[in-house]
């Protein structure tokens, strides 16, 4: 029975290849034959693609959605009015934008997920949390995008919560300093989006020669690090930098995406991010989709055990990786870990038709 | 230069092969010799000998010992 | 005489375009003579660039260059002067003439540039913003030969150049045209569009078009040399990357259900062992795209099969009826729509204007002749065997474009 959520109350890197393999491909079967029976459009696919839901015995054989339908398409496995919450990934004005449809089950369930996935990276407490963002980007609760889902998210955790940002952007010193005082030698929970942090409050703090004494503090980002690698800023002067403006120690990158949100890929001590028992990543090659081997590149495809309420479970996403391994990291937690290595690049097209008005 | 070397330059100019290879030689029995070669080929004949090749002939035109007598109907008389 | 503010427009404009060839007197271009279609001068270049091209020493790593370099040999212009023999003699090009050339084709602007020469205009020629070898070898050799004494004064007539994307450019090179030529399609139309024109001079534009093929299962499957056929069928489509408005998009199997059976069997074999020859590369983003494209047509249409194959050189989609709206499923990289019929005909009832090539392997113009001719069709320019798609004509998507591109003068 999909409802049956007992898988969180186990270890959440506690399951080995063996283990997870049983649990997850009928957890996706399971899954798999719930949409097929209540998204018209998933029937469709899978009859397309001649795929029997019932007969699935390796997870790795479940088909999966490229994230591009998600713009075109509105996937649901629910009736309309049973949609609490549509959740949009982020884009410009004139690109489409990947909607995402929650009901209470699935919004509930993501929550539950994503609050194992954090006391597992924080502890069981609740701890006083600086949101690196401003209030502005929660005005709408019913549909917003996915910084304002992430920071929504996330900040269930905190309690006594800060904004770092004004609505223009711009660090509130005063406010930051009051909440430190307020929380003087407690451990704090920092939360924000890469470039964010990178842009508002790292360039703000070092212009203004500030320190802010967030030493005994717990930095988790996300959100990609595209525009800091534009700026030839790597992931290692990222952490250098930040703790040379707050003394921040424990910075941990996390993976994740608006199509699949709550089963989120954290980053252990030793920097490799890691499937949790709610999740799975294939590396897929380009040239035929097979599963790539132990450090070969291809393109990344990620399972969930979560989305009930859209058929959002295995998805072929546009970002490249590499798996390092599986149940040998260092850090101990069992599960494959692995690398995100880039955007896959915009293919050189040739041709007569071309947009003109866009890439030129 | 005689019109059998002639044609025989044309050949080994645009596919970069020996004299030796010319005899039986077809379209596509060589990599140089594809439709890229073909265009260079069906060019320097036109120029060596001052004709205007038809199309039909361009495209019939697929093997070394066919071309020579395709060329005949243009006043180039080679040995067949 | 121009104002000293046009001037000083002119100045700061020009310095974000690079002369690639020719000359940058561009106002100049209003008040020289046009030319006669034909003109001796412009054959004679045309004949010099061509021997250039096909003799030049990176041609071969070029397959479009000397594509080029052959249309444009002396023989072939001179075929195409004589089929314009009825063209009267008080014919005389309309004046300027300002190519925009497709972002993504780097040799596109050559023909364009052949075309607006043959015609008798000058020429304004922008080439693609995106650096391509192909486009500076070209470039270059237009470039070499106009420095010749025959050539300076044609060199006045000419201007190849290149510049990011700015609606100031375009506005001015707008101003100054007589006729201005648009490829890339609709998004490049309209962007072009907001240069207005001046109130005699008009567009030719090359919008987004459509092609398939149709291939008649059981003579194909007798044919001897089927690897020639694979290799037409790749340089139709994926020697462009099937973005090409002439590369066939939806493949028409006519036959009864075995005999397509078999002939689709061995038609895409073939075609694999090619590209797995010339070592096609698969772009990452196409591979995600095609995959995309294939589940859009099975959420968009009923009863679609998504073929399982070995790898994604290849995306077929199976289709049990021809939808109106098939044009609008288009995607590069090797993915094509199938459909299959005892019956030639029923792509008829979605023929629209966005209808270009129609390619053909096993049937003869006789038959496609009496499938198409006379049946009020809004769209299809060009039926062509297949491996001629890409080949281009002075007839292109139903442009005469040397009388179009000319004007008479009529004396009574």
């Amino acid at each position: 029975m999909i409802s049956d959520h007992s898988f969180l109350s186990k270890p959440v890197f506690g399951l080995d290849a063996i283990s997870k393999f049983e649990f997850f491909t009928e957890r996706l079967r399971l899954l798999s034959i719930h949409h097929y029976n209540k998204c018209n459009s998933y029937r469709k696919l899978l009859d397309a693609m001649n795929v029997n839901v019932e007969c699935f015995s390796d997870y790795r054989n479940i088909p999966f959605l490229p994230v591009a339908l998600f713009k075109q398409y509105d996937l649901m496995s629910v009736e309309k009015d049973a949609v609490i919450k549509t959740m949009t990934s982020s884009g410009t004005t004139d690109q489409q934008v990947s909607k995402i449809y929650l009901d209470k089950n699935t919004a509930i369930l993501q929550t539950k997920v994503l609050a194992k996935l954090i006391e597992s990276c924080l502890g069981k407490s609740r701890l006083p949390m600086i949101i690196i963002d401003s209030s502005s980007v929660l005005k709408n609760r019913s549909i917003f995008s996915a910084r304002g889902a992430g920071i929504l998210g996330f900040s269930i955790y905190g309690r006594d919560k800060v904004y770092a940002l004004n609505k223009d952007m711009e660090l509130d010193l005063k406010a930051l300093k009051i909440f430190l005082k307020r929380h003087e030698g407690e451990k704090i929970f920092l939360f924000g989006f890469t470039f964010i942090i990178w842009q508002h409050f790292y360039k703000f703090l070092k212009e203004n020669n500030c320190y802010l004494d967030l030493s005994n503090s717990v930095l988790l980002h996300g959100g990609g690090w595209k525009k800091l690698e534009d700026q030839s800023i790597s992931q290692e002067e990222f952490k250098k930098k930040i703790k040379s403006v707050c003394g921040v120690e424990k910075i941990f990158d996390y993976y994740g995406m608006v199509e699949q949100t709550g089963s989120i890929y954290l980053e252990c001590e030793y920097g490799h991010l890691h499937a949790s028992i709610f999740s799975d990543v294939i590396i897929r090659r380009l040239i035929d989709f097979s599963v790539a081997d132990i450090g070969e590149e291809g393109i990344i495809q990620v399972l969930s055990v979560i989305p009930e309420s859209y058929p959002g479970h295995s998805l072929l996403t546009e970002d490249t990786g590499i798996i390092l391994g599986e149940d040998n990291c260092p850090c101990h937690r069992k599960g494959k870990y692995f690398k995100v290595t880039g955007r896959i690049r915009n293919a050189e097209i040739r041709g007569c038709s071309d947009t003109y008005a866009s890439n030129f | 230069m005689t019109n059998e070397e002639k044609y025989n330059k044309a050949f080994i100019e645009s596919f970069r092969v020996d004299q030796d290879r010319l005899k039986g030689l077809k379209y596509q029995d060589i990599n140089a010799w594809d439709s890229i070669g073909h265009m260079l080929l069906m060019t320097a004949l036109e120029d060596e000998f001052g004709i205007e090749l038809d199309i039909d002939d361009i495209t019939d035109f697929s093997n070394y010992e066919e071309g020579k007598k395709i060329l005949s109907k243009y006043d180039v008389n080679l040995n067949i | 005489m121009p104002r000293l503010e046009d001037v000083v427009i002119h100045m700061r404009l020009t310095s974000k375009i690079q002369l690639m060839a020719g000359s940058e007197s561009y106002e100049k271009m209003l008040y020289l003579k046009p030319l006669v279609p034909f003109d001796n001068t412009v054959i004679q270049f045309f004949e010099a660039l061509s021997m250039s091209l096909m003799k030049h020493p990176k041609g071969r790593d070029f397959p479009d260059i000397i594509s080029f370099g052959f249309f444009s040999r002396k023989t072939n212009i001179k075929r195409l002067k004589k089929s314009y023999k009825n063209l009267k003699s008080n014919v005389v090009g309309r004046g300027v003439s300002f190519h925009i050339a497709p972002s993504n084709v780097p040799i596109n602007f050559a023909y364009s540039f052949v075309v607006g020469l043959l015609s008798g205009n000058a020429c304004v020629v922008r080439v693609s913003s995106k650096s391509f070898p192909q486009t500076d070898i070209v470039s270059n050799a237009i470039a070499s030969l106009l420095e010749k004494p025959e050539f300076t004064e044609l060199k006045r007539y000419i201007s190849i150049v290149k510049y990011e994307r700015n609606i100031e450019i375009n506005n001015y090179f707008s101003s100054l045209c007589d006729v201005r030529i648009i490829w890339g399609g609709n998004n490049t139309i309209s962007e072009l569009r907001k240069s207005p024109l001046p109130p005699r001079s008009f567009d030719v534009t090359f919008s987004d078009r459509y092609s398939f093929c149709i291939i008649k299962a059981k003579e194909y499957l007798d044919i001897q040399n089927k690897k020639n056929i694979a290799i037409d069928f790749y340089n139709d489509t994926y020697l462009f990357d099937q973005n090409a408005c002439s590369s066939p998009r939806l493949i028409y199997w006519v036959g009864s259900s075995n005999v397509v059976l078999k002939a689709k069997e061995v038609f895409w074999s073939f075609l694999h062992e090619l590209l797995v020859e010339k070592n096609y590369k698969l772009q990452p983003m196409t591979a995600i795209n095609k995959y995309t494209a294939s589940c859009r047509a099975a959420l968009d249409y009923n009863n679609v099969v998504i073929s399982r194959l070995p790898d994604n050189l290849i995306s077929r989609i199976d289709l049990d009826s021809l939808p109106a709206d098939l044009p609008e499923h288009t995607c590069e990289g090797g993915s094509y729509f199938e459909y299959s019929d005892e019956m030639p005909d029923k792509f008829l009832g979605i023929v629209s204007r966005k209808f270009q090539t129609l390619t053909y392997i096993g049937f003869d113009r006789a038959e496609l002749s009496s499938l198409l001719v006379g049946r009020g069709l809004l769209g299809l320019d060009r039926i062509v065997p297949c491996g001629k798609a890409a080949e281009f004509g002075l007839i292109w998507d139903g442009y005469d474009l040397i009388r179009h591109m000319s004007r008479v003068v009529s004396i009574e």
